[in-house]
């Protein structure tokens, strides 16, 4: 679970998880998943997204978005959270539950593989990319994405 | 146009409060607040802020109601009421223009605003019509009589305005309230000292600089009345004592002296824009007691409605019809005796409110008189400027002379002090600073928790200097949300995380967070609303906090909050949170 605010057109801000062991193997059979992703220029809408079945290219990835009534991401702070549990992720902003996923393969072993292992948590800013396209003129520096806390409950 | 200002300041004054006759009594036992003094003596009357007692043995005592015992004060309120209610009507008196007898009791340390001569108002004519009766009040407003809205309603209502039931009410024992008013008072009049004494520093303030010069005119001829207007309401609002005086000589005293400064204003206004208040209404007759008046030029707004005024026929006057309305409530409330009991409860709440208008006061007259004493120790226009810029910092970037593209279609020229033309821009920090602000904390701010009592009002407090007062209050996602207004996401908050365990409650239970709890407080928010985004500060441990819970009913949590935060901002009082998952 985080905290978190930001700004900035051109600006990839994202909460995610990646497999600590690839036992699997390579991106995105072992799996990876995002707790919350957020294109700069689309500043109320925040996307959450399973990547997994087998090496890329062949790989495949399922998800919803959520989108703020009014405002933008940027005006407050806001909790993220995913609650996983065997077979089951769900997704929530503000502890609203706004997906849930349960279907998910890898090629390399049965359901509930890949998310049956270790992950860890990666908290990035981003500049760019094929996600949004380049920074240009617009985008402004310094940018930031602030983050009060992240807790992880067992 | 007839929403003037002191139009409203006159109805304001019908909003009093209520009285409870008890039977008389002869001599009562009398307490003081420790219950170590008691006294029997007999109950004679009030002098200011004293109750007056005559003893068994002939001798007079005055005791401050302040430290009377609740019961005593009870006594001596109700004692007090009957008194007045037993009293009637005072004599009533037309004479305009008499001397503002609460001036005398006030020392000033500089000459009031001279009243400019006015005549006296004429007598309001009966069976006009609704254009005759707009036309007599232009006249009278113009003239200085400002008092007009009171005599165009015809005398039965002005007699049920006027009803001793209604003034005597008045409770002279909500010292909260006095006390306030003690507070701000000195501070207001030190306010318009400035203004007189200081007038050429004023108008050669920085600030006044940034008056576009196509105005600079009409604020230096406006300046004396505006300032007059200002004296004489700071005047009125702080000698409304209902006690000594009905509303109708209230009215009579200070509308022509309001008036007086304000028919010179009219007249530094350019005259066709006085005109067009007056002149460009239209008259639609309903039937013939009803009338529609409304500008010539109204424009439906974005709601669909158009500025209007309704109009009845009562008694050959035509006269508001809110104003109608408002009247028509009060006699029936008089008449059914409801009127008592609605107002004892409005008191309790408007004492309520006092209390916590009172606290914040007590956390900003200190700084408020600072500024002002410098203000007023300024010999030189740089002293005055000086002295003027921490006013500055805390005015809201809104207050701006900016003037961009975005807002204005001409972009505004200023003729700079060497005669060239240029163009400025004149935006102040559009990012206001959250540091620390100058000056000792808010009274009652500590981060030890060992003496902290909250009090029993809606929680209330400072965010870096700026008063707020807790509005909405919601539990949600185990985040308890207090913000200072409602439905707004950018509202001003204090947002406390709590890091509950999942289906943990906490109903019941309370919170002591100080600096030295360290990590695994609480997270603490504190939002600033700051006009077009908020920002956002973060305590994560170094604060003090109490935090208590009731116990869940109908939806809400019942809570109590003490917040003391290292940026010398301040939350104290109750909340009831409404519960959203």
């Amino acid at each position: 679970m985080s905290e978190t605010r930001w700004y900035e057109l051109r600006i990839w801000s994202a909460i995610w998880m990646l497999p600590t062991d690839e036992k699997y193997g390579g991106w995105a059979a072992s799996g990876e998943i995002d707790i919350m992703e957020m294109k700069g220029q689309e500043p109320n809408i925040v996307l959450g997204t399973l990547h997994y079945g087998d090496n890329w290219p062949r790989n495949a990835y399922s998800g919803d978005q959520y989108k703020l009534e009014e405002g933008s991401f940027a005006d407050d702070f806001h909790v993220f959270s995913i609650v996983w549990k065997p077979g089951k992720i769900d997704w929530l902003i503000d502890g609203k539950r706004y997906q849930t996923q349960t279907k998910w393969s890898t090629s390399g072993a049965d359901f509930p593989a890949p998310f049956d292992q270790e992950f860890h948590l990666l908290l990035t800013v981003a500049v760019g990319g094929n996600f949004l396209g380049s920074p240009d003129a617009t985008t402004e520096f310094p940018c930031q994405m602030q983050v009060d806390y992240v807790r992880v409950y067992q | 146009m007839f929403r003037f200002p002191i139009y409203a300041a006159f109805f304001v004054s019908f909003s009093l409060n209520a009285i409870l006759s008890t039977p008389p009594a002869t001599a009562e036992t009398w307490t003081d607040l420790t219950g170590k003094f008691s006294v029997d003596a007999k109950f004679t009357g009030v002098e200011g802020k004293n109750i007056v007692l005559v003893k068994q043995d002939g001798s007079r005592v005055s005791v401050p109601i302040a430290k009377l015992s609740p019961e005593s004060r009870a006594q001596a309120k109700s004692l007090y009421q009957q008194m007045m209610a037993g009293k009637g009507d005072t004599p009533q008196n037309d004479a305009a223009n008499k001397p503002s007898t609460s001036a005398s009791s006030r020392s000033l340390g500089f000459a009031p605003p001279q009243v400019p001569a006015t005549a006296p108002m004429q007598e309001f004519p009966d069976n006009l019509s609704v254009k005759e009766t707009i036309d007599f009040v232009e006249k009278q407003v113009k003239a200085g009589h400002p008092e007009v809205f009171w005599y165009m309603m015809p005398q039965e209502m002005r007699d049920t305005f006027n009803n001793p039931r209604l003034r005597n009410a008045v409770n002279p024992f909500v010292d909260q309230q006095s006390q306030t008013k003690d507070q701000f008072e000195p501070l207001v009049f030190k306010f318009v000292e400035v203004l007189v004494t200081k007038k050429q520093f004023v108008l050669g303030s920085e600030w006044m600089q940034q008056i576009p010069t196509e105005f600079a005119t009409a604020v230096n001829q406006g300046y004396d009345p505006v300032v007059g207007i200002v004296y004489e309401l700071a005047d009125l609002g702080f000698s409304v004592d209902l006690q000594e005086r009905s509303i109708k000589e209230i009215i009579d005293t200070h509308g022509p002296r309001i008036g007086a400064h304000l028919s010179v204003l009219l007249t530094t206004l350019p005259a066709e824009k006085v005109d067009s208040i007056f002149h460009d209404l239209t008259v639609e007759m309903v039937d013939e007691t009803h009338a529609v008046v409304r500008p010539a030029t109204a424009e439906e707004d974005v709601s669909g409605m158009s500025q209007q005024t309704e109009m009845v026929l009562v008694s050959g006057r035509w006269v508001f019809k809110s104003v109608f309305d408002a009247w028509k409530e009060l006699e029936e409330k008089l008449e059914s005796g409801s009127f008592e009991k609605e107002m004892q409860e409005k008191q309790t709440l408007a004492s309520e409110q006092a209390q916590q208008t009172q606290m914040m006061a007590g956390m900003m007259t200190a700084t408020a008189k600072g500024l002002l004493d410098s203000l007023l120790a300024a010999e030189t226009q740089t002293e005055f400027d000086d002295a003027l810029r921490p006013l500055a910092a805390m005015i809201p970037p809104s207050i701006s002379f900016s003037q961009n593209a975005e807002e204005s279609d001409t972009p505004m020229n200023f003729d700079m002090a060497d005669g060239q033309q240029d163009t400025v821009e004149m935006t102040m920090d559009s990012e206001p600073s959250y540091d620390i602000p100058d000056g000792p904390a808010p009274e009652g701010w500590s981060m030890d928790l060992s003496n902290v009592e909250i009090p029993q009002t809606p929680a209330s407090g400072v965010f870096a200097g700026e008063l707020i007062t807790i509005a909405e209050a919601r539990f949600e996602n185990r985040i308890l949300h207090l913000q200072d207004q409602k439905d707004q996401f950018d509202a001003n908050a204090l947002i406390v995380f709590l890091f509950l365990d999942e289906g943990e409650s906490v109903a019941g239970k309370s919170f002591d967070i100080t600096p030295a709890t360290g990590f695994g407080s609480p997270h603490v928010h504190q939002r600033f609303n700051t006009g077009n985004n908020s920002k956002t500060e973060m305590f994560m441990d170094e604060y003090a906090m109490r935090l208590e819970f009731g116990q869940t009913s109908n939806g809400t949590l019942p809570g109590k909050i003490y917040v003391c935060l290292p940026n010398k901002s301040m939350l104290r009082g109750t909340f009831e949170a409404t519960i959203e998952q």
